[in-house]
């Protein structure tokens, strides 16, 4: 009977009940939006790089490191020497060793010199390994592998040249255009930053620098691209290298010996623990978004609050009518609760709904333009405790007009002023 | 004298509301008897409403007793009091009896619910049939009936779960004299029929011709009028 009452009450109110069951459900997409976004933002961040054990570059910050080797943010402060990360790949216990060489970009994406190992041993997600959606890896000097965005947005097929840019701002002013790249390959999608990424081979980039020394060409001397083919390729230095351990128990023992190592400083970071430590330094963004969003549920509720306030005074003679036939005030106030509690759950109902729907629509754009994968997996455990929190918000709220109701009740009991 | 329990007896009822000194009911004996029909003429000012209050159970006295059918309605705490309610009484008022948005059936339903009575669908039939409804409104929304309708459907309600007193606040008001003096008569065989009690609060002197007894409130109430209200 309670039930019927409290549901054929707010259906008689349907418009005042309909705006705060709207307000309520945009307010509940809000703070789960937020919520299930970050939780997604944080997955695919964490799972940029997988399977590496360690990221070796020259000594600098943790964060620096991991945010020029993998995220291609920010700059290397130095370089390491070719001979040393040799060395260090030829310990026992390296399984596999990717190098990297940055510095180069092509129309704000930037170029990555590396070796073949790349296209093997690279992992992202769930220890996926990188595929190609057309062509294959690069197999001369001049070859080059596009991430999936990079050919999407510069439109690029196979077999296109491009030229390559010294430095990493958009306008460069001072070109490779001497040494022309083929593009030979282009990468399947993978939601990270391999998809803006250039991919040449270290002798490619060594070649295009060849008549070059400290960022600048050297006057006078001009090797054409056929010329620098005959001229040894090996690099002198390299950005940083990706290992690869047999047993992961190494681990920290490699660690150590890239710490101490003799020949130059070196800074060795398991990318697990510096991923986690780098989302921390964002969490204040997430953590204000989370407040907003918390508020702005506040608010709603507070408006529903309002709602049943102002009703009272309405229902002043149908509480008499109850009352009279037998009701206790109990009564009157579980009705009033009852019927926020069921404004809150429709309105949270149709909050999953509306940010369901808007997930599945928005989710084809995220992947296009931001390479994130947003699933539309709403119906978590996550959601369900956000869903009781409301819900018991709305009734610790609602026990304003509730007592209001119970006080008036007693007081006033049969008769109703007008 | 006999020793019949009365259906309400009232000894030394003394109610002043908070934040006042005088007292607004002030009735040092009241009975009345099972099965009678008692018109209590009231005019506004006379304490009336909070009389009413008081025999329903939701205001308490600060004085005196109160005995309905045996039971001392002051001694016991407010939820009892609401049970007793629910049990005993039938409470009918001027207008608005029915919750508009809610079926026919359902507010009948409310004082078969609140009484603990079960369902029993030949006793809505018989009791729709006596009142002259039709039972196809039974579904309808209250807010679609005629006032008249209304006030029967009131009586039904007041009835269904058979209590022993049924307590009429002005509930012709609403109606032209004819339906008006029908009403009280359906109203009284039906109270009849169930052996019910019948307080008939009123501030129109006409209508006492169909009652039994005829009391003037102002002269059981032992106030000063002017603290009344």
């Amino acid at each position: 009977m309670l039930f019927r009452i409290a549901s054929a009450s707010l259906l008689n109110r349907k418009t005042s009940v309909l705006l705060t069951v709207l307000s309520i459900a945009i307010s509940v997409a809000i703070v789960l939006s937020v919520e299930h976004i970050r939780h997604e933002a944080k997955k695919s961040f964490t799972s940029t790089l997988s399977s590496t054990d360690l990221i070796v570059g020259a000594r600098s910050g943790r964060i620096n490191l991991l945010l020029y080797s993998v995220f291609r943010i920010g700059n290397a402060t130095n370089n390491i020497d070719w001979k040393s990360y040799k060395t260090i790949a030829q310990q026992k216990g390296v399984r596999w060793s990717i190098p990297i060489s940055l510095g180069d970009s092509h129309k704000g994406y930037r170029v990555l010199g590396t070796n073949t190992d790349y296209f093997k041993h690279y992992r992202y997600g769930n220890k996926q390994a990188l595929r190609f959606d057309q062509g294959s890896e690069f197999k001369s000097v001049y070859d080059v592998v596009l991430g999936a965005d990079v050919a999407k947005k510069l439109g690029y097929n196979l077999n296109q040249k491009i030229i390559l840019s010294h430095g990493i701002s958009e306008i460069s002013f001072t070109q490779h255009d001497d040494k022309p790249f083929t593009i030979v390959g282009i990468l399947k999608s993978t939601g990270t930053p391999v998809d803006q990424t250039i991919h040449i081979s270290l002798a490619g980039m060594e070649a295009i620098h060849i008549d070059w020394k400290n960022g600048a060409p050297i006057a006078g001397l001009k090797i054409d691209a056929e010329t620098a083919l005959l001229k040894d390729l090996t690099p002198k230095t390299i950005t940083a290298f990706l290992v690869g351990l047999n047993n992961k128990i190494l681990t920290f023992r490699l660690q150590r010996q890239i710490n101490e190592f003799r020949g130059e400083p070196l800074l060795a970071i398991l990318p697990g623990i510096a991923l986690s430590e780098l989302w921390q330094t964002m969490s204040i963004i997430e953590k204000i978004l989370a407040l907003i969003a918390a508020l702005v549920v506040i608010a709603s509720l507070l408006g529903m609050t309002t709602m049943m306030l102002s009703s009272l005074k309405q229902r002043q003679r149908e509480i008499a009518i109850l009352r009279s036939t037998g009701a206790s005030a109990r009564f009157i106030f579980c009705l009033i609760e009852l019927e926020a509690i069921l404004v809150a759950i429709v309105g949270i109902g149709l909050g999953v709904g509306l940010l369901w729907c808007s997930l599945l629509l928005a989710q084809p754009i995220v992947a296009d333009y931001y390479g994130l994968y947003l699933s539309a997996n709403l119906f978590t455990l996550r959601t369900g405790i956000y869903a009781l929190v409301i819900i018991g918000v709305a009734t610790f709220l609602a026990i304003i007009p509730s007592f209001m109701a119970y006080r008036d009740s007693l007081a006033q009991g049969l008769t109703v002023r007008e | 004298m006999t020793t019949i329990t009365p259906a309400i007896s009232i000894n030394n009822l003394r109610y002043t509301w908070p934040k006042t000194s005088q007292p607004v009911i002030n009735i040092p004996q009241w009975n009345i008897n099972v099965g009678s029909r008692v018109f209590l003429y009231g005019r506004s000012g006379s304490g009336k409403s909070t009389l009413l209050n008081i025999l329903a159970g939701i205001l308490q006295p600060q004085q005196g007793h109160i005995d309905i059918y045996g039971k001392t309605l002051t001694e016991l705490n407010q939820r009892q009091r609401d049970k007793f309610r629910a049990e005993y009484m039938g409470v009918i008022f001027q207008q608005f009896n029915l919750i508009p948005y809610l079926s026919v059936a359902n507010n009948i339903g409310l004082s078969q619910y609140f009484s603990g009575k079960d369902y029993n669908q030949d006793r809505l039939s018989l009791l729709m049939k006596q009142l002259n409804l039709h039972e196809d409104i039974l579904q309808q929304q209250a807010n679609q009936l005629s006032v008249g309708q209304q006030q029967r459907v009131a009586v039904a309600r007041a009835l269904y779960h058979q209590p022993k007193l049924i307590i009429a606040d002005e509930p012709t008001s609403a109606l032209d004299t004819e339906t008006r003096d029908n009403f009280i008569e359906l109203l009284l065989t039906q109270c009849q029929l169930n052996n019910s009690t019948v307080l008939f609060v009123s501030h129109d002197k006409t209508l006492a011709t169909h009652f039994d007894q005829l009391i003037d409130l102002q002269q059981l109430n032992e106030i000063e009028s002017k603290y009344a209200i």
